[in-house]
Order: C-alpha cells, then sequence, then structure tokens
C-alpha cells in the first residue's frame, strides 16, 4: 500500500501505540515491514518468499541494508534520480522521478502469511518456502514465533536469516518452528567483532553451539570483507565452525560488494562502507 | 479496353482498395544492411551469411528478381482474362522455376535463387494486384471500415498467407514424385489438378536445371549437391541430407517462388533421426559431417533473417507414451546452440518424460539469450482435444509461427485479425467526455466495455469471414495443395479449405493486460475515489494527461495491475476474457473450420499502441501497451511467480490460437545450477496452470543501457520480443527502453 507521508505518520503512530499483545496480554516488540521478496532462490533452498524487518541491534560497517537498521520509518531521497522540484510531493507514488522510498510500513501477521501462500506451489515444486530475514528477525522474537507458527499451521517450509545476537531464550522459542537456520558469523575475534559491528560475538556463538547441539538444519554464511574480515580471521572462523561440528558443506563464504553506497546517501545516514 | 484503360482501372482498384494487404500489415521491420561487394563473398561463412541477403547467383542461369516480379506481373495481366486463377498463378510460378537465376556454390551445402529478397517477391506485385480487384469485386463495402479501423488502432486487419504448414512426415515419406503420383492417382479433369500439376512438373523441371548446376560448377559439394537433386526428382528423401535439402526446397518454392510462407521446419529432430541413424550405420555420413549440413541448414534462415523468424518443433511423446527426443536432438542443440541465430527461432516441446539433459541444456541455452520457446505439451494436448481433435492427432501437434500449433493434419490455420482491446477503453471514454455515455457504477461501465469488446471481436471475425471464401481467388497455395493429401482427394485448395480437419481462424486479442490496467483504473479514479467524473477523466484522456501528471504517477505506479495476482483485476480479466471466448470461439469460418482466440498479438503492441490514445492506467498516447497475455512493460512488480499466477485467473480452453507468456528475468536469479532449477519449476507450474507456450529474456538493466550505448559491444545480443528472437541492435529505441523499464522493475 502506497501512503503519502501524511497518511503513514497517522497510520504509524497508531501503530506504534498498538503492540500486538501476547498471550496473557503481554506487550511483544512488533516490526514494521521493509519489503517482501518473491522468487528469492539465495534464501534458502528452493524458490522462496523473504520477509524483511525493519530494526537491527548490530552497527556492521559494511551493511547493504543500511535502511533496516533503525526500527522506525525512513524516508529516502535517491538523489540521482531527484529533480528538486520547487514543492516536494513527499510521496513515493507520485514523486515524478520515483526519488522517494518510505522504508518501513506496518504489515499485520495474517497478511504476511497470506502474501507467503500465495507462492506455496511454486514452494511444494521446488523444496521451497519462506524466509524472514532483516534487518535482525530476532530482535522481534516472540513476534517471530507467533508468526513462524503460523508458517508452519499453513505447511510452509521456513527458514531463519539472522546474525543470532538474540537471546537464548528466542532460540528455543523458536527451534520448533525454524526449519533451517541462515546464520551469519561476521567474525571469529571478539575484537574484530565488536570493532566492525558494535557488539560482541559470544552469544553468538552460543547460540550456534546451540543450534547445533539441537540438530538443527543450519547453512552459515561467512562474509570477507577486504581488510576488515578476511584472510586469518576467515580461516579461523571456518575452524570453530567445525570445531562445534559444522561441516564444510553447511558454511557458504560470501564475496562482499559496495553497491549500498547510494542507499546511505539516500537516507542522509553516514556511509561507514569500507 | 486497351492496355492504358486496364492500367487506369487497376490503379482505381487498388486505391479504393488499399490498406486491406495481404502483407503482414504492421509496416516496420528493421533495415536490412547493404550487403558487402559479392567479390567479397569468398568463403564458406561470408557467403552463406550474405546469400538471401543479395544476388549471388550465376546469371547465365537465368533472369534476376526485378526482371521476374516485371515478366510474372505482366504475363499474369495476360493470362488472367483467359484462364482460371490458380493456373494463372501455376504459369507464373512455373515461369520462375524455368527462368529465374540459380547457383550451386562449393560454398554451400544448399542451393541460392535470384528470387532471394522476401519483400520484393516475383509473385506478391501479382497477388496484391489481384487482392484489390477480389476485393472490390466481392466485399467493396467492407474496405472502407477495414482501412479506418486499421489506420485509427482498432484492429489491425490483413489477409495471412503466412501460416501453413505441411504434413511433414508424409510429404518426406513421399518426396517429389510420390507427391506428383498422388495427384496423378487422384486427377480429375479440373483447374485445380490443372494447376498443381502444372506446379509438380515446373519443380521437376527446377531440380534439373539446379542438378546441372552443380554438375557444371564440380567440387565436393556441388557434385553431392546434384547427386542430391537427382535423387530428389526420382524418389522420397533417402538421406539425412536429402530430408533437409527437401524441407528447404519446400520452404523456397513456397514462400520465395509463390508467396506462401511454410511456417514451419518440421520436428526436426523426430523428422531427421531415423535417415540419420541409417545414414551413420550404412556409413554414408559422419556426426561431423552432419553438423555441418545442419549448420548450413539453419544458416539459409539465419541468412534470409525474416523479422519475424521461422519455427522449427523439436521433441514430443511417442504413441507409447515415451519421449520423442533422440540423441541426434543435443547434437541439433548444440550446433543451434553454437550458431546463435535469431532464426529460425527453435520451438521446445516439454513433457514430464523431457529428458533434464534436454531441458537442462535449453533452459541454459534460453538464459544466454538463444531463440527458444517452451512449449506444454500436456495444455496444448488437452486443448486440442477440447476442440474435438482425437487423442493420437493431438499428441503429434506441430507448432507453426510465433506460438499457434495445430495438428500436423491441420495446418492451414491462418490469422484473422488483431483486436485493440485498449482502443475499446479509448473509444468509451471519448463518448463519455462528448456526452454520448455514461455509466452509474462500474458494474454498468464494465457492461458496455464488454458488449463493445465482443462487438469489435465480432466484426472483424465478420471480415474474415467475407475475406476468406475468396482466399484461393487470391493467393491459391499450389506447393501446399501438392502436399496435402485432403487436398489432392478433394480438390480443395490447401489455403482455403483443403484440410481434413484444420482450415481455422485465429481472432488475436491486443493490449488485454493495459486493457485490464486501465479498466481498473477508472474503478478507482471515477467510481471509488470519486476524484472525478467519467466526462472529467475522459477530457483528461483527450488531453494526454495534461496538468495532471500526479495522478499520472500515481496510477503508473498502482499494483493493482494485470501480473501482480491482484484478485480483483484477475477476475475482472476471467469475465472479460470468457465473455470474448462466447463470441469468437463458437463461430464457424466460412472455410469450414472455426474461428479461436488467440492471445499473442505479434508486433500490434507497439504498432497499435502507436495508434491509441492515453489511458487512466498511467500510460500515455501513442506509448505501447502489452503484449501477448503479459503485463504491461514496467508494472509487473510482484514477480515472476505473480506473473505465473496471474495467467492462471485465465482459461486457457479458451485460447485456442494460444496463451503465451513472456518472462523477464535478472541473470543472478537464474545463475548457475539452482537457477535452470528455478527455470524448471517456473515453467513447470506455467504448464499446470493451463499455459501453452512461455519465453525467457535474463538480462539486467545495466546490460540493456550499456548495449544501448555502445551497439558495437552487442552485436549478437539477442531479445525475445513476441514469438521471435531480434538482435538488440535492431530494435528501435522506444522498444529498447521498454524492456530496460522492465529489468528495472526487476531490481525493485
Amino acid at each position: 500500500m502506497r501512503m503519502t507521508r501524511k497518511e503513514f505518520m497517522s497510520s504509524a503512530a497508531a501503530f506504534a501505540v498498538s503492540p500486538m499483545l501476547a498471550d496473557g496480554g503481554r506487550k511483544i516488540k512488533t516490526p514494521l515491514m521493509l519489503d517482501t521478496k518473491r522468487m528469492a532462490i539465495h534464501d534458502g533452498p528452493g524458490i522462496r518468499t523473504t520477509f524483511f524487518v525493519k530494526g537491527c541491534p548490530l552497527r556492521c560497517i559494511w551493511c547493504h541494508n543500511p535502511e533496516s537498521l533503525s526500527s522506525k520509518p525512513q524516508w529516502a531521497r535517491f538523489q540521482h534520480l531527484c529533480r528538486k522540484c520547487a514543492k516536494c510531493t513527499m510521496d513515493e507514488a507520485t514523486c515524478p522521478t520515483r526519488a522517494l522510498k518510505l522504508y518501513g510500513k506496518p504489515m499485520s501477521m495474517d497478511d504476511i502469511v497470506a502474501k507467503a501462500l500465495e507462492d506455496k506451489a511454486f514452494y511444494d515444486e521446488s523444496g521451497g518456502g519462506v524466509t524472514l530475514s532483516g534487518g535482525e528477525p530476532l530482535l522481534f522474537w516472540e513476534w517471530a514465533v507467533e508468526l513462524f507458527r503460523k508458517f508452519k499451521v499453513a505447511g510452509l517450509h521456513t527458514c531463519m536469516d539472522t546474525s543470532l545476537y538474540a537471546p537464548p531464550a528466542a532460540i528455543e522459542a523458536l527451534l520448533p518452528y525454524v526449519d533451517m537456520w541462515l546464520p551469519d558469523y561476521k567474525a571469529k575475534n571478539d575484537a574484530l567483532h565488536k570493532k566492525f559491528t558494535k557488539v560482541s560475538n559470544r552469544i553468538i556463538k552460543k547460540n550456534l553451539e546451540r543450534l547445533v547441539a539441537a540438530k538443527a538444519k543450519i547453512e552459515v554464511r561467512c562474509l570477507s570483507v577486504p581488510n576488515c574480515t578476511d584472510g586469518a580471521d576467515l580461516a579461523a572462523r571456518h575452524r570453530y565452525l567445525n570445531s562445534i561440528g559444522i561441516p564444510e558443506s553447511a558454511i557458504v563464504d560470501l564475496k562482499y560488494y559496495d553497491y549500498a553506497r547510494s542507499k546511505y546517501l539516500a537516507l542522509g545516514m553516514k556511509d561507514t562502507m569500507p | 479496353m486497351n492496355k492504358k484503360n486496364k492500367n487506369i482501372l487497376v490503379i482505381a482498384l487498388l486505391a479504393a482498395f488499399p490498406a486491406v494487404s495481404f502483407a503482414r500489415g504492421e509496416g516496420w521491420v528493421p533495415k536490412p544492411p547493404e550487403p558487402p561487394p559479392l567479390s567479397t563473398l569468398t568463403n564458406e561463412a561470408r557467403y552463406i551469411e550474405w546469400k538471401w541477403r543479395c544476388d549471388v547467383t550465376d546469371r547465365s542461369t537465368g533472369i534476376d528478381n526485378a526482371t521476374a516480379c516485371a515478366d510474372v506481373l505482366k504475363l499474369a495481366g495476360e493470362l488472367e482474362p483467359v484462364e482460371p486463377w490458380n493456373v494463372v498463378k501455376a504459369r507464373c510460378f512455373a515461369y520462375l522455376c524455368d527462368n529465374i537465376a540459380i547457383d550451386v556454390s562449393p560454398y554451400d551445402w544448399f542451393p541460392a535463387f535470384a528470387c532471394w529478397d522476401r519483400y520484393k517477391r516475383p509473385l506478391s506485385s501479382v497477388i496484391w494486384r489481384r487482392n484489390g480487384k477480389i476485393g472490390a469485386q466481392f466485399y467493396p463495402s467492407i474496405g472502407q471500415e477495414i482501412n479506418e479501423g486499421n489506420r485509427i488502432g482498432k484492429w489491425m486487419v490483413w489477409k495471412d498467407f503466412d501460416h501453413i504448414i505441411p504434413e511433414w512426415d508424409k510429404v518426406i515419406s513421399l518426396g517429389f514424385p510420390g507427391m506428383k503420383k498422388r495427384l496423378h492417382d487422384n486427377w480429375k479433369d479440373k483447374p485445380y489438378y490443372k494447376a498443381v500439376g502444372m506446379a509438380s512438373d515446373a519443380i521437376d523441371r527446377l531440380l534439373d536445371r539446379l542438378a546441372a548446376q552443380g554438375e557444371k560448377r564440380g567440387g565436393a559439394r556441388a557434385v553431392r549437391q546434384a547427386e542430391c537433386f537427382r535423387r530428389l526428382k526420382t524418389s522420397a528423401p533417402q538421406t539425412a541430407y536429402d530430408v533437409m535439402q527437401f524441407i528447404y526446397l519446400y520452404f523456397v518454392l513456397s514462400e520465395h517462388f509463390e508467396a506462401v510462407q511454410a511456417r514451419s521446419l518440421s520436428i526436426i529432430d523426430q523428422t531427421l533421426w531415423p535417415y540419420y541413424k541409417a545414414d551413420l550405420a550404412a556409413g554414408r555420413t559422419t556426426e561431423a559431417e552432419f553438423r555441418e549440413q545442419f549448420k548450413h541448414f539453419l544458416w539459409q534462415w539465419g541468412s534470409i533473417d525474416n523479422y519475424w523468424g521461422q519455427p522449427v518443433t523439436m521433441g514430443g511423446t511417442k504413441a507409447d507414451g515415451s519421449t520423442e527426443y533422440n540423441p541426434l536432438s543435443l547434437i541439433i542443440l548444440d550446433v543451434m546452440d553454437e550458431c546463435n541465430l535469431p532464426s529460425p527461432k527453435f520451438h521446445m516441446k516439454v513433457a514430464d518424460n523431457t529428458p533434464d539433459a534436454i531441458l537442462k541444456k535449453t533452459l541454459d541455452m534460453a538464459r544466454r539469450h538463444r531463440s527458444l520457446s517452451f512449449i506444454g505439451e500436456k495444455s496444448c494436448r488437452a486443448l486440442l482435444e477440447h476442440r474435438g481433435y482425437p487423442a493420437d492427432e493431438a499428441r503429434r501437434f506441430v507448432t507453426r509461427g510465433c506460438y499457434e500449433f495445430s495438428t500436423p493434419e491441420a495446418g492451414n490455420g491462418l490469422e484473422g485479425g488483431h483486436v485493440n482491446l485498449v482502443k475499446v477503453v479509448e473509444l468509451l471514454l471519448t463518448d463519455a467526455k462528448d456526452g454520448k455515455f455514461d455509466a452509474p457504477d462500474f458494474a454498468a461501465f464494465k457492461k458496455e466495455y464488454i458488449a463493445r469488446a465482443c462487438a469489435t471481436a465480432k466484426c472483424v471475425g465478420d471480415f474474415f469471414y467475407e475475406f476468406e471464401k475468396h482466399l484461393d481467388d487470391v493467393n491459391p497455395a499450389l506447393v501446399a495443395s501438392l502436399a496435402g493429401e485432403h487436398s489432392v482427394k478433394t480438390g480443395k485448395d490447401a489455403m482455403a479449405n483443403g484440410t481434413r480437419t484444420g482450415n481455422n481462424t485465429s481472432t488475436c486479442l491486443s493490449g488485454f493486460g493495459t486493457a485490464m490496467d486501465a479498466l481498473i483504473a477508472i474503478k478507482e479514479i471515477v467510481y471509488e475515489k470519486r476524484e472525478m467524473s467519467l466526462r472529467e477523466l475522459g477530457s483528461l484522456m483527450a488531453d494526454n494527461w495534461k496538468g495532471r501528471d500526479d495522478l499520472r504517477l500515481r496510477m503508473l505506479a498502482s499494483k493493482r495491475k494485470w501480473g501482480n495476482n491482484d484478485i480483483e483485476v484477475n477476475r475482472m480479466a476471467r469475465e472479460i476474457s470468457k465473455s470474448l471466448s462466447a463470441v469468437v470461439n463458437s463461430r464457424p469460418n466460412s472455410r469450414g473450420g472455426r474461428f479461436g482466440m488467440s492471445g499473442h498479438n505479434a508486433r500490434q503492441f507497439v504498432v497499435q499502441g502507436a495508434r491509441t490514445g492515453a489511458t487512466p492506467d498511467g500510460r500515455f498516447k501513442g506509448e505501447e501497451f502489452s503484449k501477448n497475455l503479459s503485463p504491461t512493460m514496467g508494472v509487473d512488480t510482484e514477480g515472476v511467480t505473480a506473473l505465473i499466477n496471474t495467467l492462471s485467473a485465465l482459461d486457457s480452453m479458451d485460447f485456442p490460437g494460444d496463451f503465451p507468456l513472456d518472462v523477464m528475468l535478472l541473470p543472478y536469479t537464474v545463475s548457475g545450477d539452482k537457477g535452470l532449477e528455478v527455470m524448471k519449476v517456473l515453467i513447470n507450474r506455467y504448464f499446470d496452470n493451463g499455459g501453452f507456450v512461455i519465453q525467457f529474456n535474463v538480462f539486467d538493466a545495466e546490460e540493456l543501457r550499456d548495449a544501448q550505448k555502445h551497439p558495437e559491444k552487442y552485436e549478437n545480443l539477442q531479445v525475445r520480443v513476441c514469438g521471435w528472437n531480434v538482435r538488440w541492435n535492431d530494435l528501435p529505441r522506444a522498444e529498447q527502453d521498454a524492456y530496460i523499464r522492465r529489468a528495472d522493475n526487476l531490481m525493485k
């Protein structure tokens, strides 16, 4: 749904004061959604639909989705497209050059499930399903548990694309509903991890070990960022992962691209990409 | 009447009946490049590339194309008052067989003819003149109406002589002498037999001339060709090479000599395999030699470079349920891949039994822009059975044209005009602007739209009902008649009503997707948000959105579009297609066959788009609209799975003509082995939903932008347009931009 800024602000405000209620009436954090990607083929097996939540506790300097960091809605203005009209429409739909984009819109759980089910025939034929990504979906883990429970009721294969920077309770609660985990493992050296992501990797490693112990299906993604987390650290990550029982076949090395610079500029954020 | 008065009469008739052309009526094809000097065609590759783009014949053997054009026009003019028309055409055909310059070059495995230019075929002007006379004589009252509709883009109506195919298996098993014998076995003292017999005799004489020229030229290939021509005169094809030569000669005789396009080169792997296998067993050929001959075979059409492409079918299913793909299929695909030609275009039959190796190879070729599309056997067979064809005939279906298909015995289906569904919206809004029409709610508006769209489709059907009564009065198909068993037995012309179970006519829909987008936009603007009245919207469209760019951009960006699997749009599309189907598909034509609705629109998405005003979906006046049953370029923002789900909203049984879908994908989504699996799933899903044909364009926008800036780097880059491939550099800028827009959307 496209909204004007005014419409958006009113809907976002209403959304902000009406978080979803968990069993027993306790409030839980509910994310705004960034995007829905249908026919995603790199987010788990087969053809999938990937839902991206907005909000992440990490601050990786190489982040290629800077629009996903804040959990609040954000306007972006793509400078290379902007015609600098005398009076800006402040509306994605009527911006004449499509330079404006609004990141972060509410989407109900039922709408997410309904959207996911539209492509069920493709999942069934390709061995695919649905993936939750971000941002960091485990930032909203109680919400994610409820969503994944609904995915499973609908007969969907589920993947969780996560940094694993989350409390152990999140992992325990999600284990029954996640068919495959797609964790990032960003740096073995904790000092490096802190330097480049602003958080420690201790809890991430603990969660990884818990997933292995639970015999969860895992595919670990190791991004190699030149002059940051390449070379020795990448090798160390592989050694560590092997040592806790994750075979090479379940580790995917990812190459770094600095394609997201225009998004930093559009969002008015400092470009931290190496 | 003296000669001067006769000429004045002809000019007057043409003036009164100018645009009901037998040509494709589409006005635009890329300008062929200037040929190099003949003296530079001194090696095999250059010779074959240019042999059908200039005259490479030995002038001592006969007349050139210009002389042939003038001579047959004069001959037909002299004979027309005294002979039946099919005999007149046969005499002209024979004149060409006896007199056109030829050559049998040592550079080539196939002969050359001076009537090389498919846009100036000698008999074209003869048939054009005859067409004017027949129109003026039999249906003068509709001429002006047709021309006016063509001019404003309400429809596009022309006589189609471009989609006839023979029963390849039968004609190859008979060869030229077998067909001749069959003709004489059924001989009756009627002009039909005289005309077809004259054509058959003329073919014999042409084979003699070709053989003599091969022997005169000398050299291994020319002599092998000469031997082949001698064999083809006295027997059915004996070897795989004979079969290729036969198919080639059949095509040239039909297309270039008598202006009737044979729109298929058979189910080529199935056709050649038994001959090739026997050749290998007898030591008559080697795989290497076959590859060379087949490469030359393909290059004939590569050189002809017909913009619309020449179809070749592959594969299928045997009576026992096993696949028709065979070891030769892979060799053929290898050669096709290596040649990288826009034409011939390959139609791959796909079923559950299709070998994985074939499917993977062809999907890989498709993502590398080879000229391929995929045909769903299950749904095509189901459609043919639904239309009453026996299961075994349906099983052996063959493709012809862009996506059209038929049983082998029903290969004379013709295109019967293109109905512009977007124009219906424009005319309704014009009436609203002028105060001649209003609707209190969208249901009433939609009801009127459906009524008018159906009336237009019926009107186009009426034109063709009249036209097709006289098809063989204009352009009798001599070679196709000689090849048609039913035609020869009944003495009915193959172009007209000479097949036992065919003689069908397709009514093509143009701009289906854009029409749905425009209708839903009207619903939103006028009836839901009540932003303006229908009359005001009509005025805004007449002003081409002047002063309301905000609204135009909003409508353009709306996700309520055909292709995004919007339930409401899908439901409306189904209702409209069902209504059109009820008008078109129930109707007999005047050739003893039936009309059938078709989902493809050739190049009319550009031609009629240019003649159609602005539409409420955000489209400016003159912009192209959606092609085939696909969405408008760039509006399908929900991705390919939503697109395929959208098409499943329609009932493909309502589209006996064809039901094609164009899919554009980013290279990274279909890279590697997983990419091939993904493509496999997409085609299976589409076919499971009843789809007939699916084709892919795999590009990213940056690559296309670079190709626009640096055409010299992308000389071999091809894109799938409608049912054919075109070199990127041959596309007009506006069409290139549309592809870039759609590729951009994939990135969103």
